[in-house]
Protein backbone atom coordinates (compact mmCIF):
# COMPACT_ATOMS: atom_id res chain seq x y z
CA UNK A 1 0.00 0.00 0.00
CA UNK A 2 2.75 2.23 0.65
CA UNK A 3 4.50 1.48 -2.90
CA UNK A 4 1.41 2.51 -4.44
CA UNK A 5 0.79 6.02 -2.62
CA UNK A 6 4.84 6.51 -2.77
CA UNK A 7 4.24 5.72 -6.73
CA UNK A 8 1.19 8.01 -7.04
CA UNK A 9 3.28 11.09 -7.35
CA UNK A 10 4.64 9.19 -10.12
CA UNK A 11 1.08 7.88 -11.63
CA UNK A 12 -1.28 10.80 -11.21
CA UNK A 13 0.20 13.14 -13.82
CA UNK A 14 1.19 10.69 -16.36
CA UNK A 15 -2.66 9.55 -16.14
CA UNK A 16 -3.83 13.25 -16.48
CA UNK A 17 -1.46 13.70 -19.66
CA UNK A 18 -2.84 10.72 -21.29
CA UNK A 19 -6.28 11.86 -20.59
CA UNK A 20 -5.80 15.58 -21.30
CA UNK A 21 -3.96 15.17 -24.18
CA UNK A 22 -5.30 16.42 -26.80
CA UNK A 23 -5.85 20.27 -24.98
CA UNK A 24 -2.42 20.12 -23.75
CA UNK A 25 -0.75 19.05 -26.94
CA UNK A 26 -0.95 22.31 -28.16
CA UNK A 27 0.68 23.55 -24.74
CA UNK A 28 3.46 21.22 -24.76
CA UNK A 29 4.09 21.75 -28.43
CA UNK A 30 5.12 25.53 -27.20
CA UNK A 31 6.80 24.48 -23.89
CA UNK A 32 9.18 22.15 -26.48
CA UNK A 33 10.29 25.47 -28.26
CA UNK A 34 10.79 27.23 -25.06
CA UNK A 35 12.68 24.37 -24.28
CA UNK A 36 14.77 24.30 -27.17
CA UNK A 37 15.44 27.96 -27.04
CA UNK A 38 16.53 27.52 -23.55
CA UNK A 39 19.12 24.43 -24.52
CA UNK A 40 20.55 27.22 -27.15
CA UNK A 41 20.55 30.73 -24.77
CA UNK A 42 21.36 28.62 -21.85
CA UNK A 43 25.18 29.15 -22.92
CA UNK A 44 24.86 32.70 -23.34
CA UNK A 45 22.87 33.03 -20.09
CA UNK A 46 26.07 31.24 -17.87
CA UNK A 47 28.52 33.55 -19.66
CA UNK A 48 26.45 36.56 -18.73
CA UNK A 49 25.76 35.18 -15.45
CA UNK A 50 29.71 34.92 -14.70
CA UNK A 51 30.25 38.55 -15.35
CA UNK A 52 26.65 40.16 -14.09
CA UNK A 53 26.79 37.71 -10.90
CA UNK A 54 23.14 37.97 -11.49
CA UNK A 55 21.06 35.07 -12.98
CA UNK A 56 17.76 36.88 -13.11
CA UNK A 57 19.58 40.08 -15.23
CA UNK A 58 21.58 37.62 -17.28
CA UNK A 59 18.25 35.93 -18.23
CA UNK A 60 16.30 38.98 -19.17
CA UNK A 61 19.13 40.52 -21.11
CA UNK A 62 19.51 37.33 -23.31
CA UNK A 63 15.74 37.27 -24.31
CA UNK A 64 15.66 40.61 -24.34
CA UNK A 65 18.73 40.54 -26.87
CA UNK A 66 17.29 37.24 -28.68
CA UNK A 67 13.63 39.01 -28.51
CA UNK A 68 15.05 41.92 -30.72
CA UNK A 69 17.04 40.04 -33.26
CA UNK A 70 13.71 37.89 -33.45
CA UNK A 71 11.43 41.20 -34.18
CA UNK A 72 14.11 42.73 -36.85
CA UNK A 73 14.18 38.99 -38.45
CA UNK A 74 10.22 38.87 -38.58
CA UNK A 75 9.43 42.38 -40.05
CA UNK A 76 12.36 42.30 -42.66
CA UNK A 77 11.98 38.78 -43.95
CA UNK A 78 8.87 37.45 -42.78
CA UNK A 79 6.26 39.20 -45.35
CA UNK A 80 8.80 38.40 -48.36
CA UNK A 81 8.85 35.02 -47.03
CA UNK A 82 5.19 34.68 -46.63
CA UNK A 83 4.45 36.26 -50.00
CA UNK A 84 6.98 33.38 -52.05
CA UNK A 85 5.23 30.43 -50.27
CA UNK A 86 1.78 32.05 -50.97
CA UNK A 87 3.40 31.98 -54.45
CA UNK A 88 4.46 28.68 -54.92
CA UNK A 89 1.14 27.28 -52.91
CA UNK A 90 -0.78 28.56 -56.17
CA UNK A 91 1.41 27.22 -58.33
CA UNK A 92 1.24 23.73 -56.68
CA UNK A 93 -2.24 23.64 -57.27
CA UNK A 94 -3.83 20.10 -58.01
CA UNK A 95 -4.42 20.98 -62.15
CA UNK A 96 -1.56 22.78 -62.68
CA UNK A 97 0.53 20.19 -60.84
CA UNK A 98 -0.46 17.12 -62.81
CA UNK A 99 0.35 19.13 -66.14
CA UNK A 100 3.55 20.25 -64.94
CA UNK A 101 4.78 16.68 -63.41
CA UNK A 102 3.94 15.17 -66.64
CA UNK A 103 5.72 17.71 -68.57
CA UNK A 104 8.70 17.18 -66.21
CA UNK A 105 8.07 13.05 -66.40
CA UNK A 106 8.21 12.96 -70.19
CA UNK A 107 10.87 15.30 -70.85
CA UNK A 108 13.72 13.70 -68.17
CA UNK A 109 12.57 9.87 -68.05
CA UNK A 110 13.79 7.68 -70.62
CA UNK A 111 11.49 7.03 -73.06
CA UNK A 112 11.86 3.03 -72.54
CA UNK A 113 10.79 3.63 -69.34
CA UNK A 114 7.87 6.08 -69.88
CA UNK A 115 6.37 3.53 -72.28
CA UNK A 116 6.78 -0.09 -70.26
CA UNK A 117 5.50 1.69 -66.89
CA UNK A 118 2.72 3.85 -68.82
CA UNK A 119 0.24 5.89 -66.80
CA UNK A 120 1.35 3.77 -63.70
CA UNK A 121 4.55 5.30 -63.45
CA UNK A 122 3.24 8.51 -63.97
CA UNK A 123 0.58 8.30 -61.22
CA UNK A 124 3.18 7.00 -58.25
CA UNK A 125 5.30 10.07 -59.05
CA UNK A 126 2.32 12.08 -58.99
CA UNK A 127 0.73 11.09 -55.79
CA UNK A 128 4.45 11.02 -54.50
CA UNK A 129 5.09 14.58 -55.19
CA UNK A 130 1.20 15.29 -54.12
CA UNK A 131 1.59 14.10 -50.96
CA UNK A 132 4.91 15.70 -50.57
CA UNK A 133 3.61 19.38 -50.72
CA UNK A 134 0.11 17.99 -49.24
CA UNK A 135 2.44 16.94 -46.12
CA UNK A 136 4.43 20.19 -46.31
CA UNK A 137 1.27 23.01 -46.44
CA UNK A 138 -0.42 20.44 -43.56
CA UNK A 139 2.91 20.45 -41.12
CA UNK A 140 3.93 24.23 -41.94
CA UNK A 141 -0.72 24.67 -41.12
CA UNK A 142 -0.33 23.39 -38.14
CA UNK A 143 3.15 24.70 -36.87
CA UNK A 144 1.90 27.69 -38.03
CA UNK A 145 -1.47 27.94 -36.72
CA UNK A 146 -0.25 27.22 -32.79
CA UNK A 147 2.99 29.17 -33.56
CA UNK A 148 3.46 31.82 -35.99
CA UNK A 149 0.61 34.21 -35.44
CA UNK A 150 -1.03 34.98 -32.24
CA UNK A 151 0.63 37.37 -29.57
CA UNK A 152 -0.97 34.44 -27.05
CA UNK A 153 1.36 32.21 -28.61
CA UNK A 154 4.30 34.13 -29.02
CA UNK A 155 4.05 35.32 -24.89
CA UNK A 156 4.16 32.05 -23.69
CA UNK A 157 6.83 30.60 -25.23
CA UNK A 158 8.87 33.92 -24.19
CA UNK A 159 7.12 33.23 -20.43
CA UNK A 160 7.82 29.21 -20.07
CA UNK A 161 11.77 30.49 -21.98
CA UNK A 162 12.11 32.99 -19.19
CA UNK A 163 11.10 30.29 -16.35
CA UNK A 164 12.94 27.82 -17.88
CA UNK A 165 16.36 29.80 -17.86
CA UNK A 166 15.64 31.05 -14.20
CA UNK A 167 14.45 27.60 -12.84
CA UNK A 168 15.95 24.72 -14.51
CA UNK A 169 17.91 23.63 -11.46
CA UNK A 170 15.14 24.26 -9.33
CA UNK A 171 12.85 21.82 -11.24
CA UNK A 172 16.13 19.20 -11.81
CA UNK A 173 16.23 19.05 -7.76
CA UNK A 174 12.68 18.65 -7.57
CA UNK A 175 12.82 15.80 -9.94
CA UNK A 176 16.43 14.24 -7.84
CA UNK A 177 14.18 14.64 -4.83
CA UNK A 178 12.17 12.19 -5.19
CA UNK A 179 14.88 9.82 -6.67
CA UNK A 180 15.47 7.03 -3.70
CA UNK A 181 19.13 7.78 -1.89
CA UNK A 182 20.31 4.48 -3.44
CA UNK A 183 19.95 5.62 -7.27
CA UNK A 184 20.52 9.20 -6.24
CA UNK A 185 24.41 10.04 -7.67
CA UNK A 186 23.69 7.90 -10.70
CA UNK A 187 20.67 9.96 -11.65
CA UNK A 188 23.14 12.84 -11.60
CA UNK A 189 25.11 11.51 -13.80
CA UNK A 190 22.73 10.39 -16.20
CA UNK A 191 20.94 14.27 -16.13
CA UNK A 192 24.06 15.94 -16.81
CA UNK A 193 25.12 13.74 -19.62
CA UNK A 194 21.52 14.25 -21.12
CA UNK A 195 22.23 17.52 -20.80
CA UNK A 196 25.26 17.69 -22.10
CA UNK A 197 24.82 15.83 -25.23
CA UNK A 198 21.40 16.94 -26.34
CA UNK A 199 22.72 20.33 -25.85
CA UNK A 200 25.04 19.83 -27.98
CA UNK A 201 23.23 18.07 -30.60
CA UNK A 202 20.85 20.70 -30.93
CA UNK A 203 22.80 23.56 -30.56
CA UNK A 204 25.01 21.74 -33.71
CA UNK A 205 22.03 20.88 -36.11
CA UNK A 206 21.13 24.40 -35.45
CA UNK A 207 24.26 25.78 -36.74
CA UNK A 208 24.33 23.19 -39.33
CA UNK A 209 20.83 23.83 -40.55
CA UNK A 210 21.78 27.66 -40.65
CA UNK A 211 24.75 27.15 -42.38
CA UNK A 212 22.98 24.88 -45.17
CA UNK A 213 20.16 27.25 -45.73
CA UNK A 214 22.81 29.85 -46.17
CA UNK A 215 24.90 27.82 -48.75
CA UNK A 216 22.25 26.79 -50.55
CA UNK A 217 20.68 30.59 -51.15
CA UNK A 218 24.48 31.46 -51.75
CA UNK A 219 25.07 28.22 -54.44
CA UNK A 220 22.02 29.01 -56.45
CA UNK A 221 22.45 32.53 -57.04
CA UNK A 222 25.61 31.52 -58.09
CA UNK A 223 24.23 29.13 -60.05
CA UNK A 224 22.21 31.83 -61.60
CA UNK A 225 24.38 34.45 -61.89
CA UNK A 226 26.96 32.20 -63.82
CA UNK A 227 24.63 30.31 -66.42
CA UNK A 228 21.15 31.13 -67.66
CA UNK A 229 19.19 29.06 -65.36
CA UNK A 230 16.52 31.13 -63.60
CA UNK A 231 15.60 29.50 -59.82
CA UNK A 232 12.52 31.63 -58.36
CA UNK A 233 12.18 31.06 -54.67
CA UNK A 234 15.68 30.75 -54.15
CA UNK A 235 15.44 31.64 -50.42
CA UNK A 236 12.41 29.32 -49.67
CA UNK A 237 14.67 26.40 -51.58
CA UNK A 238 17.19 27.61 -48.96
CA UNK A 239 15.06 27.26 -45.98
CA UNK A 240 13.23 23.87 -46.88
CA UNK A 241 16.90 22.82 -47.72
CA UNK A 242 18.47 23.94 -43.93
CA UNK A 243 15.47 22.85 -42.55
CA UNK A 244 15.10 19.12 -43.77
CA UNK A 245 18.92 18.90 -42.88
CA UNK A 246 17.52 18.22 -39.22
CA UNK A 247 16.98 15.14 -40.38
CA UNK A 248 19.70 12.31 -40.28
CA UNK A 249 20.94 11.21 -43.88
CA UNK A 250 17.33 11.52 -45.51
CA UNK A 251 17.14 15.08 -44.54
CA UNK A 252 19.59 16.61 -47.10
CA UNK A 253 18.10 14.20 -49.79
CA UNK A 254 14.58 15.06 -49.39
CA UNK A 255 15.58 19.13 -49.03
CA UNK A 256 17.15 19.06 -52.75
CA UNK A 257 14.52 16.88 -53.60
CA UNK A 258 11.85 19.48 -52.86
CA UNK A 259 14.01 22.46 -54.43
CA UNK A 260 14.08 20.51 -57.77
CA UNK A 261 9.93 20.06 -57.41
CA UNK A 262 9.71 23.69 -56.69
CA UNK A 263 11.84 24.66 -59.80
CA UNK A 264 10.01 22.07 -62.24
CA UNK A 265 6.61 22.87 -61.19
CA UNK A 266 6.57 26.50 -60.60
CA UNK A 267 6.74 29.06 -63.72
CA UNK A 268 10.26 28.92 -65.39
CA UNK A 269 11.29 29.55 -68.88
CA UNK A 270 11.85 27.94 -71.44
CA UNK A 271 12.26 23.92 -70.31
CA UNK A 272 13.27 22.47 -73.08
CA UNK A 273 17.00 22.43 -72.35
CA UNK A 274 16.84 22.17 -68.58
CA UNK A 275 18.49 18.39 -68.52
CA UNK A 276 21.91 20.18 -68.00
CA UNK A 277 20.33 22.18 -65.31
CA UNK A 278 19.50 19.81 -63.21
CA UNK A 279 22.08 18.04 -62.58
CA UNK A 280 23.68 21.25 -61.80
CA UNK A 281 21.02 22.22 -59.27
CA UNK A 282 21.86 18.02 -57.89
CA UNK A 283 25.90 19.27 -57.95
CA UNK A 284 25.46 22.74 -56.32
CA UNK A 285 23.60 20.71 -53.02
CA UNK A 286 26.39 17.83 -53.53
CA UNK A 287 28.86 21.18 -52.60
CA UNK A 288 26.86 21.77 -50.13
CA UNK A 289 26.53 18.50 -48.30
CA UNK A 290 30.08 18.76 -48.61
CA UNK A 291 30.67 21.65 -47.05
CA UNK A 292 28.87 20.47 -43.99
CA UNK A 293 29.73 17.45 -43.64
CA UNK A 294 33.20 17.91 -44.37
CA UNK A 295 33.98 21.45 -42.08
CA UNK A 296 30.73 22.53 -40.43
CA UNK A 297 29.43 19.03 -38.38
CA UNK A 298 33.23 18.57 -37.24
CA UNK A 299 33.32 22.18 -36.25
CA UNK A 300 30.09 21.96 -34.08
CA UNK A 301 30.04 18.35 -33.43
CA UNK A 302 26.46 17.57 -34.63
CA UNK A 303 26.13 14.16 -35.67
CA UNK A 304 28.33 12.68 -32.70
CA UNK A 305 25.63 11.20 -31.00
CA UNK A 306 27.23 7.99 -31.05
CA UNK A 307 24.81 5.84 -33.18
CA UNK A 308 25.20 3.93 -36.03
CA UNK A 309 24.12 5.78 -39.17
CA UNK A 310 22.19 2.37 -40.30
CA UNK A 311 20.05 2.77 -37.01
CA UNK A 312 19.90 6.45 -37.40
CA UNK A 313 17.95 5.89 -40.63
CA UNK A 314 15.80 3.24 -38.99
CA UNK A 315 14.86 5.65 -36.04
CA UNK A 316 14.36 8.40 -38.65
CA UNK A 317 11.63 6.10 -40.80
CA UNK A 318 9.86 4.91 -37.55
CA UNK A 319 9.60 8.85 -36.47
CA UNK A 320 8.80 9.72 -39.60
CA UNK A 321 5.89 6.76 -39.62
CA UNK A 322 4.81 7.76 -36.34
CA UNK A 323 4.80 11.60 -36.61
CA UNK A 324 5.95 12.95 -40.19
CA UNK A 325 8.78 14.87 -40.42
CA UNK A 326 8.53 16.61 -37.10
CA UNK A 327 8.76 12.77 -35.47
CA UNK A 328 12.14 12.24 -37.78
CA UNK A 329 13.71 15.28 -36.85
CA UNK A 330 12.53 14.25 -32.89
CA UNK A 331 13.64 10.94 -33.22
CA UNK A 332 17.36 11.31 -33.15
CA UNK A 333 17.27 13.11 -29.72
CA UNK A 334 14.92 10.58 -27.86
CA UNK A 335 17.16 7.96 -29.43
CA UNK A 336 20.12 9.91 -27.49
CA UNK A 337 18.18 10.24 -23.70
CA UNK A 338 17.55 6.86 -24.01
CA UNK A 339 20.82 5.38 -25.13
CA UNK A 340 22.17 7.32 -22.60
CA UNK A 341 19.56 6.25 -19.98
CA UNK A 342 20.62 2.66 -20.98
CA UNK A 343 24.40 3.60 -20.85
CA UNK A 344 24.45 4.68 -17.67
CA UNK A 345 22.17 2.55 -15.79
CA UNK A 346 24.54 -0.67 -16.97
CA UNK A 347 27.60 1.38 -15.61
CA UNK A 348 25.77 2.40 -12.60
CA UNK A 349 24.73 -1.76 -12.16
CA UNK A 350 28.70 -2.49 -12.69
CA UNK A 351 30.29 0.05 -10.35
CA UNK A 352 27.58 0.81 -7.77
CA UNK A 353 26.39 -3.15 -7.29
CA UNK A 354 22.83 -2.89 -7.47
CA UNK A 355 22.59 -6.39 -8.86
CA UNK B 1 11.00 19.94 6.98
CA UNK B 2 13.48 22.46 7.56
CA UNK B 3 11.97 26.16 6.99
CA UNK B 4 13.71 28.04 4.78
CA UNK B 5 14.73 30.41 7.39
CA UNK B 6 15.88 27.56 9.33
CA UNK B 7 17.91 25.68 6.77
CA UNK B 8 19.64 29.26 5.91
CA UNK B 9 20.53 29.84 9.70
CA UNK B 10 22.09 25.58 9.83
CA UNK B 11 24.19 26.25 6.56
CA UNK B 12 25.58 29.37 8.19
CA UNK B 13 26.72 27.81 11.17
CA UNK B 14 28.21 24.34 8.95
CA UNK B 15 31.71 24.86 9.85
CA UNK B 16 33.17 24.32 6.29
CA UNK B 17 31.08 27.41 4.72
CA UNK B 18 31.74 29.64 7.79
CA UNK B 19 34.12 32.15 5.68
CA UNK B 20 31.30 32.80 3.12
CA UNK B 21 29.52 35.49 3.41
CA UNK B 22 25.27 35.06 2.91
CA UNK B 23 25.33 36.15 -0.58
CA UNK B 24 28.22 33.34 -1.24
CA UNK B 25 26.25 31.22 1.14
CA UNK B 26 23.17 31.48 -0.96
CA UNK B 27 25.22 30.85 -4.17
CA UNK B 28 26.64 28.11 -3.18
CA UNK B 29 23.93 25.89 -0.80
CA UNK B 30 21.74 26.76 -4.68
CA UNK B 31 23.45 23.66 -5.63
CA UNK B 32 22.61 21.48 -2.60
CA UNK B 33 20.58 18.11 -2.65
CA UNK B 34 19.86 17.72 0.30
CA UNK B 35 19.09 13.74 1.60
CA UNK B 36 18.13 12.06 4.35
CA UNK B 37 19.35 8.90 5.23
CA UNK B 38 18.03 6.68 7.89
CA UNK B 39 19.89 5.05 10.41
CA UNK B 40 23.06 2.54 8.90
CA UNK B 41 21.67 3.66 5.33
CA UNK B 42 24.82 3.95 3.43
CA UNK B 43 25.30 7.17 1.76
CA UNK B 44 28.21 5.56 -0.61
CA UNK B 45 30.17 2.06 -0.55
CA UNK B 46 33.82 1.65 -0.85
CA UNK B 47 35.27 1.16 -4.20
CA UNK B 48 32.10 2.94 -6.13
CA UNK B 49 32.99 6.30 -8.64
CA UNK B 50 33.19 9.32 -6.81
CA UNK B 51 30.50 11.41 -8.10
CA UNK B 52 29.32 13.74 -5.43
CA UNK B 53 30.58 15.87 -2.58
CA UNK B 54 28.87 15.78 0.60
CA UNK B 55 28.05 17.41 4.10
CA UNK B 56 26.67 16.83 7.05
CA UNK B 57 23.86 18.88 8.25
CA UNK B 58 22.67 16.92 10.88
CA UNK B 59 23.53 13.87 11.90
CA UNK B 60 26.19 11.42 12.18
CA UNK B 61 28.50 9.85 9.06
CA UNK B 62 30.75 7.25 10.02
CA UNK B 63 33.30 6.35 7.44
CA UNK B 64 35.22 2.74 7.37
CA UNK B 65 37.26 0.92 5.28
CA UNK B 66 38.07 -3.07 4.72
CA UNK B 67 40.18 -2.32 7.36
CA UNK B 68 37.88 -1.66 10.01
CA UNK B 69 39.25 1.89 10.30
CA UNK B 70 36.74 4.25 11.12
CA UNK B 71 36.57 8.13 11.17
CA UNK B 72 33.43 10.00 12.19
CA UNK B 73 32.45 13.06 10.43
CA UNK B 74 31.75 15.99 12.45
CA UNK B 75 28.75 18.47 11.90
CA UNK B 76 29.03 21.00 8.75
CA UNK B 77 32.13 19.28 7.29
CA UNK B 78 32.95 17.76 3.93
CA UNK B 79 33.40 14.40 2.86
CA UNK B 80 33.47 12.08 -0.19
CA UNK B 81 36.11 14.88 -1.60
CA UNK B 82 37.81 12.73 -3.98
CA UNK B 83 34.89 13.35 -6.14
CA UNK B 84 36.52 16.55 -7.10
CA UNK B 85 39.22 14.16 -8.46
CA UNK B 86 37.79 12.78 -11.92
CA UNK B 87 37.75 8.92 -12.10
CA UNK B 88 38.72 8.21 -8.39
CA UNK B 89 37.21 5.04 -6.46
CA UNK B 90 36.38 5.83 -2.91
CA UNK B 91 38.72 4.50 -0.78
CA UNK B 92 36.07 4.83 2.28
CA UNK B 93 32.25 3.70 2.64
CA UNK B 94 30.16 6.18 4.14
CA UNK B 95 27.02 5.03 6.36
CA UNK B 96 24.42 7.05 8.53
CA UNK B 97 24.70 5.75 11.79
CA UNK B 98 21.77 7.89 13.22
CA UNK B 99 19.14 9.49 11.41
CA UNK B 100 21.28 12.06 9.38
CA UNK B 101 20.63 15.32 6.54
CA UNK B 102 23.73 15.78 4.18
CA UNK B 103 23.94 17.80 1.29
CA UNK B 104 25.38 16.87 -2.05
CA UNK B 105 26.80 18.64 -4.72
CA UNK B 106 27.73 16.97 -8.18
CA UNK B 107 31.40 16.78 -9.09
CA UNK B 108 30.84 19.42 -11.98
CA UNK B 109 28.81 21.83 -9.82
CA UNK B 110 31.43 22.29 -8.06
CA UNK B 111 34.35 22.66 -10.78
CA UNK B 112 31.46 25.11 -12.05
CA UNK B 113 30.97 27.07 -8.84
CA UNK B 114 35.31 27.19 -8.56
CA UNK B 115 34.94 28.72 -12.35
CA UNK B 116 32.26 31.21 -11.57
CA UNK B 117 33.28 32.59 -7.92
CA UNK B 118 37.23 32.24 -7.45
CA UNK B 119 36.16 33.73 -4.21
CA UNK B 120 33.81 31.01 -2.80
CA UNK B 121 36.40 28.43 -3.93
CA UNK B 122 39.56 30.68 -1.95
CA UNK B 123 37.42 30.24 1.01
CA UNK B 124 36.45 26.97 1.19
CA UNK B 125 39.50 25.30 -0.92
CA UNK B 126 41.19 24.81 2.51
CA UNK B 127 38.20 22.87 3.92
CA UNK B 128 38.55 20.13 0.84
CA UNK B 129 42.15 19.85 0.83
CA UNK B 130 41.70 16.47 3.98
CA UNK B 131 41.21 13.81 1.07
CA UNK B 132 38.20 11.64 2.62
Amino acid sequence: MATVIKNLKWLIPILMLIILWNPIKPILFLMSISLILMILLNPLVEILETMTKNRFISVIVAVAGMFFIIGLGIKSIYPFIYEQVMEIKTQLEFGDLSAKVKSVYEKFVPDFFVSTLGDDGFNSLFTFINNVSKNLYSMAGEAGAIVGNTIYSFLCIMIFLVFLLLDSEKFKRSFINNIPNRYFEITLKIIDRIYLQIGRYIRGQFIAASSVAITSIIGLYLLQYFTDISINYIIIIGICAGLFNLIPFLGPIIGMMIAIIIYFTTEQTDIGHNTIYLFLIILVFGIVQLIDNIVVSPLVLSDSVGIHPLIIIILAMVGGTIAGPLGMILSIPLAVILKVIIEELSWGFENYGYY
Amino acid sequence: MLLKSQKKSQYTNLHSLRNLNDKELEIFSSHFHIRTYAENEPIYKINTPALVVYILIEGDVVLSNENDKNISIAKGHFFGNLALNDQNKRPYSATSVAKSIVAGIFHKDFYNLFDKYRSIKDKIIEELIIIK
